[in-house]
């Protein structure tokens, strides 16, 4: 139709772009996120606002499966496309925006009308008559509670709440296809309300997990880079997409080639404007507090163990990425085997400590502030290379 | 004073373009690190409109499809019946007796329809982004209300027009600083814009924004800013003295303030973090609250004073 | 005009724009029917419905403002008359809401502003 051709061309300016980002693809996503500003692509939360689902990196089977789940949730029209290769990244998002105009697109919506069902038939494979929500909780049926309801799923369980009152319990899956979330990594939690009462955390791997992390190594630019690409995670889940923005400009440009001077003077604006942010403190003081003492027991080290003797909450974490970024980048030696994130103790990475303090820290917690004491901590998914499940109730 | 039938179109219209230049605001004040001339943000919201239109609507397992329609389409619904009272240049299409309270009433039907459109998808996401507008509303409401109180009390009226009329001397903004202010943000919190986008917020997917696509969407976030163009235009109209100004017509008058208001209310986006509910609640109660009851103290006592 | 004739004809409007909208969306959306697909759970489905009985972690802070709020009922009427009655009105109506507010003190030192 005349109308699709008009109507493609607009909605082709700003298409709205999922990424589904698999440990161990820092560069990959770094190349995207850049390749994204090009074509002028925004960076979207949720499918159903999605055009493009951009895969990062190669993810192992249950990570791809994820994906599938999600690239089923897109309404369409919409494309999906992968980026391994950072140096590819540009072509494989023109093509991809390209991909969303055209013919092809109504005559793929017309075969598409029930993806709960054919989501269904794929997770159980080709059993139609086990509906999904059966998947992974026969546990259940010996409740006697819970019935099977319309489409299939269950009803939320009871359970006492720490006022005493009987209150449904909702499992919710945090990751691995979130925005500003670690790469392929997937909390399990438990929550009444919005409060998080168990928390359940794991890293679905990439299909090779054994790569050494991005951030590592002795370069001081690149260890205030992690940092900034850290902080600028935290200010995405703090709800202030605008300072995000300019915390990734200055991140991109450490990771640059220009004049560190210019690095530091831009970083000092940006310092400056958080750390005068009452509001922002409001949103991160007295969060997550990680006392010196757990931070010993739980091999935290790095800025996180030194957040730990300055308050120890989410706004000391912040701070010390702040003055960490600035001090290597005026020239202190980051170390050469420490990673941004600390030095790990034994085959225990720092992350693997982060990801433990963090999930100790975000029981009890309504899930923004959860989020906020993980983005906090960000441990990084390339550094855990096993996945080692850690459970914690309150 | 108002206008005859044909004018309720002519409203919607003017209310429309005034939502539409929220829009283009909003995307001219973007940071965006390249390609981003200011020609090139302009048409943002005409790409947007017409990629939702281009894309299809979505259901979920089991929603609550009426809710869930109502919550969607609600908000704009709204913004339309509150442009009906507010003056432009010292007229509008209807001046109740209880124009404020009229303005107020509707204000609270966003409380559920805003959680209607978080419910109505059975998704988590969106059913914690319903509640969390709830627990912001109980943080904004109550010092909205005393904040439209102030200029009432200054009039002796609850009609609008007689609210602009009681400024032909002094703007109200001028008496009641506070209750500007806190008018303004409550604006923002009953459009879920910018510090007070909670229920949307990014940490789950959106929240009251993850699940509708298409035109359920399109409608959702024409809502937004036309809730936030309809506060404005009641800002104007409560505190900036409506269409007084020199020289240049009323209804121009009314225009360039109520632009400018809805200005300040965009650019509020980017320049905070939001401002999560349970953080805020202690503030709104223990500060925002009182500050708002010794305005219209004030107010009151120089409205006696004066009279 | 009237309240009940504008309003109606704004809200006859308003419906009619938002049928036609849907409207014009089932020619141009790439499929007229919505597509049904599970609820967004970043990348798992979902276990249960999520409607559900919502721990509502602030509902004292409701009861607090259902007081304040059935105040509101007063608050109008006595914004028309203040000028003409004077002091005495201030006077009594800051004084009910000095009580209610001594409320509100009383449930923040129980904690009810806090819950998370």
């Amino acid at each position: 139709m005349v109308v699709d051709g008009w109507l493609d061309r607009l909605a082709a300016r700003r298409p709205h772009v999922l990424l589904a980002i698999t440990p161990g693809a820092t560069a990959a996503r770094l190349a995207t996120e850049d390749a994204l500003v090009d074509v002028g692509a925004v960076v979207t939360a949720s499918p159903a606002d999605a055009d493009v689902l951009v895969v990062v990196g190669y993810p192992g089977e249950e990570m791809a499966d994820a994906i599938g789940d999600v690239w089923r949730q897109l309404p369409g029209p919409r494309v999906r496309t992968q980026v391994v290769d950072p140096a590819a990244a540009g072509a494989a998002i023109r093509a991809a925006v390209a991909g969303l105009s055209g013919g092809g697109q109504r005559a793929e919506a017309l075969r598409r009308h029930d993806e709960w069902r054919t989501g269904a038939d794929h997770r159980n494979d080709g059993d139609p008559d086990e509906s999904p929500g059966h998947r992974g909780h026969a546990e259940h049926g010996g409740h006697g509670e819970s019935m099977p309801m319309p489409g299939g799923l269950m009803m939320a369980e009871r359970a006492d709440d720490r006022d005493g009152l009987k209150l449904d319990v909702l499992e919710v899956t945090l990751g691995p296809v979130l925005a500003d979330w670690p790469a392929g990594l997937v909390v399990t939690a438990a929550v009444q309300g919005d409060v998080v009462r168990k928390v359940d955390a794991r890293v679905v791997g990439a299909e090779s997990t054994a790569v050494p992390s991005f951030w590592d190594g002795a370069d001081g630019r690149r260890r205030a880079a992690a940092h900034l690409d850290s902080l600028a995670r935290l200010l995405a889940v703090v709800g202030w997409p605008a300072m995000a923005q300019r915390v990734r400009v200055v991140r991109d440009a450490a990771l640059g080639a220009g004049p560190v001077s210019d690095v530091r003077s831009r970083l000092a604006v940006v310092d400056r404007r958080l750390r005068r942010s009452r509001t922002l403190r409001w949103a991160t003081d007295g969060l997550g507090v990680l006392t010196p003492q757990m931070a010993r027991r739980l091999d935290v080290t790095g800025p996180a163990a030194r957040a730990a003797d300055d308050g120890g909450d989410v706004t000391a974490r912040w701070r010390c990425w702040l003055t960490d970024a600035d001090a290597v980048l005026a020239g202190r030696d980051p170390g050469p085997a420490v990673g941004p994130r600390g030095r790990g103790r034994g085959d225990r990475t720092a992350s693997a400590a982060l990801l433990d303090a963090a999930c100790r820290l975000m029981v009890g917690l309504d899930l923004a502030a959860a989020r906020i004491v993980l983005a906090s901590f960000d441990p990084d998914p390339d550094e855990i290379a096993v996945a080692v499940p850690r459970r914690v109730e309150d | 004073m108002s206008y005859p039938v044909w004018t309720v179109p002519v409203a919607a219209v003017v209310l429309m373009s005034f939502t539409a230049t929220a829009a283009v605001l909003d995307a001219v004040l973007d940071s965006a690190r390249r390609g981003g001339g200011w020609r090139e943000r302009v048409g943002r919201p005409v790409w947007e409109a017409a990629r939702l239109l281009r894309q299809r609507r979505r259901t979920t397992v089991a929603p609550d499809a009426l809710l869930w329609r109502l919550g969607t389409s609600g908000p704009l619904v709204v913004a339309l019946l509150m442009a009906v009272v507010i003056p432009l240049g010292g007229r509008a299409v209807t001046d109740p007796v209880v124009g404020v309270v009229w303005f107020n009433a509707f204000d609270v039907a966003l409380w559920l329809l805003w959680w209607c459109a978080g419910w109505g998808a059975n998704s988590v996401y969106g059913l914690v982004g319903g509640y969390r507008f709830v627990a912001q509303a109980l943080a904004y409401e109550l010092p909205l209300m005393f904040a439209l109180t102030a200029p009432a009390v200054a009039a002796g009226s609850l009609r609008l027009s007689e609210v602009v009329a009681a400024q032909d001397r002094v703007w109200f903004v001028v008496w009641a600083p506070v209750a500007f202010l806190v008018f303004l943000l409550a604006v923002t919190g009953f459009s879920v814009w910018g510090p007070l986008s909670y229920p949307a917020g990014w940490d789950v997917a959106a929240g009251v924004l993850a699940e509708p696509s298409g035109v359920d969407r399109l409608l959702l976030l024409t809502g937004r800013y036309a809730l936030l163009a309809a506060g404005a235009g009641m800002a104007t109209a409560l505190f900036l003295g409506g269409g007084a100004g020199p020289l240049l017509p009323g209804w121009l008058w009314s225009g360039l303030k109520i632009l400018a208001v809805l200005a300040v209310l965009v650019a509020m986006r980017r320049r905070l973090p939001i401002l999560r509910a349970d953080r805020v609640m202690k503030r709104a109660w223990l500060v925002l609250l009182p500050l708002t009851l010794v305005q219209l103290l004030v107010v009151s006592v120089l409205t006696y004073g004066g009279s | 005009m009237d309240a009940l004739p504008a309003v109606a004809t704004m809200l006859a409007l308003a419906a009619g724009g938002i049928a036609g909208l849907y409207l014009v969306h089932q020619v141009t959306a790439v499929a007229a029917d919505p597509l049904r697909a599970s609820p967004f759970v970043s990348g798992s489905p979902p276990a249960q419905h999520a409607m559900s009985r919502f721990h509502v972690r602030w509902y004292t802070v409701t009861l607090l403002f259902l007081a304040f709020d059935v105040e509101m009922l007063f608050m109008y009427p006595w914004a028309l008359v203040v000028a003409d009655k004077g002091a005495g009105a201030i006077v009594e109506m800051f004084a009910f809401l000095g009580v209610l507010m001594a409320g509100v003190v009383y449930a923040w030192r129980e904690g009810a502003l806090r819950w998370s």
